[in-house]
């Protein structure tokens, strides 16, 4: 009997969105969400070739080679992946950007970066894979570690964090979300939902750096993650391919969240009330897990009220990269009236 | 208005009653030549630009480039948008230098052909950018147009002193190649011929223009029509393509000329992680050292090609060749007074403007011909004199002199003819 293998909606196997093996630590958290991201890619069906995989540098920037082995990738310099993705879609509006990044990358050197990425809606998914130390330098705190926390060797961190979801949803961000690595489920609906968004789509993934942080007075470890978050409500994503009368309906209350492509996140209530649409509220809640000493967890933010920086450009529908050159150079005729003008 | 026209009448009224100054120089108003008109460099290079099919400009602010930049956003809309209205050309201003050079990156990597322009201390803060272009080999264009260094310097003066800081930019062995147009004729033709020297050897290409050059006026009869084709390079785009390359690999040389052919996002052609670390043929990572080492020499075999196909020297050569002179840029609206100082003396002098670096070979000839050269200068420490000692055969060294000086000022001949003048009496002696 031959062993039967499973296509997604674009009748490809899950191996035609795999990378090479992974050289991180065996355990690190970047390992799971490459594992998520192949998983969302497949399941929602995207040919691999119109992925573009950015990074810039750090253990989560070197992960574009362990997933999406079809797809084309960048791996930039520091903290500078955002204006190479800037670059490459004003040029190529049509492709999937999907930009992975760490606490170092995005929260030091990129920040100036991250931050003018979000203010033109640059139409990517931004992941940040963070566990509040350097790994590649050997665990030097980041700017994202809470204030108290304290890696496995060395004195506790005495810094306020800067909390990136925070940060995106101040300047106007249309899909802001955190999760675990650890949370498989959660992350992929994330995950799949923010590569059906229109817009940047930011999402904070808590990754626990097995090597220098995941003692437990660390609060990005397994052990504190596990134990001290709340998510803000179950998530269940729907594909657009999906018939609706097949999924069933939950028994507690649920809100859809419509998405760009058709597809729909369901978000079931949990034990508290939370509105993802009003951007104060999940600053208020962000703030008081802060103080709490706690992280929270589901999609923070949504909204869609902003035209994508490529849509702001009023481009001609064929990506730029394909023009022919009569698009891309003035004709002699035209020329020659021009010169005409100058000449009078 | 009419408060300031009065103010000047006033003036000229005052000044005619009032002043007795034995001015030696007059103003005349002079006839228009028929068919010019005046124009500056960097809207010459915008033009040129939008003529090269430039499909990402990125630009942060910064005098005097930034006319360049504006120059282009205020022509796309007549010559390269759609009948409808539609463009054709993404125009970011950038949060930053850094992005600026990123964006242009991006745009090189996707496909398309990106742009930036800037002065030296934008081309300071994107010399990172600059060398994962260079060992990545991803196109792209930056204009430099040279105002007073170091640092914030003389912001509204005009300089030559980001020659060595243009081909060599970025940490690492590192070269570029720098296209250097001494008119606004130039400033348009390597606007759009950049783009091709860019896709064609898959590598950043600079302008180099100066204030002098860039933001002043000049006397122009019209600009040529692109005498050739847009040349994206080696690019292949469909599968057929792929199958007649045997052993394909990104960075394998397969033709012998030390430039691969790439392919792009979006094609599903041999989808690869682009990277600025060290990669083997393939575009895999890699430190083994024999990889290493031979891809940094095709890079520089790459450049070392390239220069046979960038812009020649322009030569106005004597039949007696006594004295050879090799400048650049905007040096030409000066270099006549120049030469007819120095010939007042009974030499005879030739010019040689050099175009571009690497050097191409017609200028090793000329030097080859003439008994003593001098390199001519706007900026301190004779730049281009330097390029010129590291990359002529030894031999031909001793024959060239520096004669670099700079002020601030566009170049006023008689300093600098003085000054060849006393290097040429220096090696009489």
């Amino acid at each position: 009997m031959s062993k039967v293998i499973k296509l997604n909606v674009i009748d490809r196997p899950k191996s035609d969105y795999t990378g090479g093996p992974s050289s991180l630590c065996p355990g690190c958290g970047h390992d799971q969400i490459s594992g998520v991201i192949i998983q969302a890619c497949w399941e929602n069906g995207i040919e691999p070739s119109r992925i573009a995989k950015m990074s810039g540098i750090g253990c989560s920037s070197k992960t574009p080679a362990y997933f999406l082995g079809q797809s084309h990738g960048f791996n930039t310099v520091h903290g500078r992946m955002p204006s190479v993705t800037t670059g490459a879609n004003m040029v190529n509006k049509d492709l999937v950007y999907l930009g992975v990044s760490g606490d170092g990358d995005s929260a030091s050197i990129g920040i100036g970066q991250f931050i003018h990425a979000i203010r033109r809606n640059l139409n990517m998914v931004y992941i940040i894979e963070n566990n509040g130390v350097y790994g590649l330098t050997k665990g030097q705190y980041s700017a994202t570690v809470e204030k108290g926390s304290k890696k496995r060797k060395g004195a506790p961190n005495e810094q306020p964090p800067i909390d990136m979801c925070k940060l995106a949803i101040n300047l106007g961000c249309g899909f802001v979300a955190r999760s675990f690595s650890g949370a498989k489920k959660q992350l992929t609906s994330l995950m799949k939902a923010a590569l059906s968004h229109n817009g940047m789509a930011v999402i904070d993934v808590i990754s626990p750096c097995v090597t220098f942080a995941n003692n437990d007075e660390s609060y990005k470890s397994y052990g504190y993650v596990k134990t001290q978050s709340e998510e803000l409500h179950g998530v269940d994503y729907i594909h657009h391919f999906q018939p609706m009368n097949e999924v069933d309906i939950p028994e507690g209350g649920f809100e859809d969240v419509e998405l760009f492509d058709g597809s729909v996140l369901r978000l079931e209530t949990l034990s508290m009330e939370y509105d993802y649409t009003d951007p104060t509220a999940a600053i208020a809640a962000l703030h008081k897990a802060e103080v709490d000493k706690k992280h929270i967890t589901g999609l923070l933010h949504h909204n869609t009220d902003m035209p994508t920086a490529d849509e702001d450009q009023g481009l001609v529908d064929t990506p730029l990269c394909d023009l022919s050159e009569d698009m891309l150079r003035p004709s002699k005729e035209r020329h020659e009236e021009i010169m005409a003008i100058f000449q009078a | 208005m009419e408060v300031n026209l009065r103010a000047i009448e006033e003036g000229r009224k005052m000044a005619e009653e009032n002043i007795t100054w034995d001015c030696p120089h007059a103003v005349e108003a002079r006839h228009k030549k028929e068919g010019t008109f005046l124009i500056d460099g960097n809207e010459a290079a915008a033009l040129g630009s939008i003529y090269g099919g430039v499909t990402m400009l990125s630009w942060y602010p910064i005098t005097p480039s930034s006319s360049l930049a504006e120059g282009i956003i205020h022509w796309l809309p007549q010559l390269r948008d759609t009948e409808d209205g539609e463009s054709t050309c993404a125009v970011v201003q950038a949060e930053d230098e850094l992005a600026a050079a990123g964006m242009v990156l991006g745009a090189g990597w996707a496909g398309g052909r990106g742009m930036t322009c800037t002065s030296g201390p934008g081309i300071s803060l994107m010399s990172e950018f600059i060398g994962l272009a260079y060992f990545a080999e991803v196109p792209g264009v930056i204009w430099d147009v040279n105002r007073v260094g170091p640092s914030t310097g003389l912001p509204t003066r005009t300089q030559q002193g980001d020659l060595n800081l243009l081909r060599e930019a970025s940490h690492g062995d590192t070269e570029h190649i720098v296209l250097i147009p001494g008119t606004v004729e130039e400033c348009f033709e390597f606007g759009w011929r950049a783009f091709d020297y860019a896709e064609r050897f898959q590598t950043l290409v600079f302008g180099f223009s100066d204030l002098d050059l860039g933001m002043n006026n000049w006397v122009c009869s019209g600009f040529d029509y692109p005498d050739e084709p847009i040349d994206r390079g080696k690019v292949l785009r469909s599968a057929e393509q792929m199958a007649a390359i045997e052993n394909y690999g990104r960075y394998r040389d397969v033709d012998g000329d030390g430039v691969p052919y790439r392919t792009l996002p979006g094609s599903g052609l041999d989808p690869i992680l682009y990277r600025g670390t060290g990669h083997d043929e393939d575009g895999i990572y890699s430190e083994d050292p024999e990889v290493y080492q031979k891809l940094m020499m095709r890079l520089k075999k790459k450049l070392f090609n390239a220069r046979k196909h960038l812009p020649g020297p322009v030569i106005r050569e004597e039949t007696e060749q006594d004295v050879g002179i090799i400048y650049m840029g905007s040096m030409e609206n000066s270099i006549q007074e120049i030469d007819d100082i120095i010939e007042e003396t009974g030499l005879k002098v030739s010019q040689c403007r050099v175009r571009a670096v690497p050097l191409h070979p017609d200028i090793e000839a000329f030097i080859e011909r003439h008994n003593r050269v001098i390199v001519l200068e706007i900026n301190r420490d004779g730049q281009l004199y330097g390029v010129l000692r590291k990359e002529l055969p030894i031999n031909l060294v001793p024959k060239i002199s520096s004669v670099a000086y700079s002020d601030g000022m566009p170049p006023r001949a008689r300093i600098y003819s003085d000054l060849i003048l006393e290097v040429l009496k220096e090696g009489a002696e």
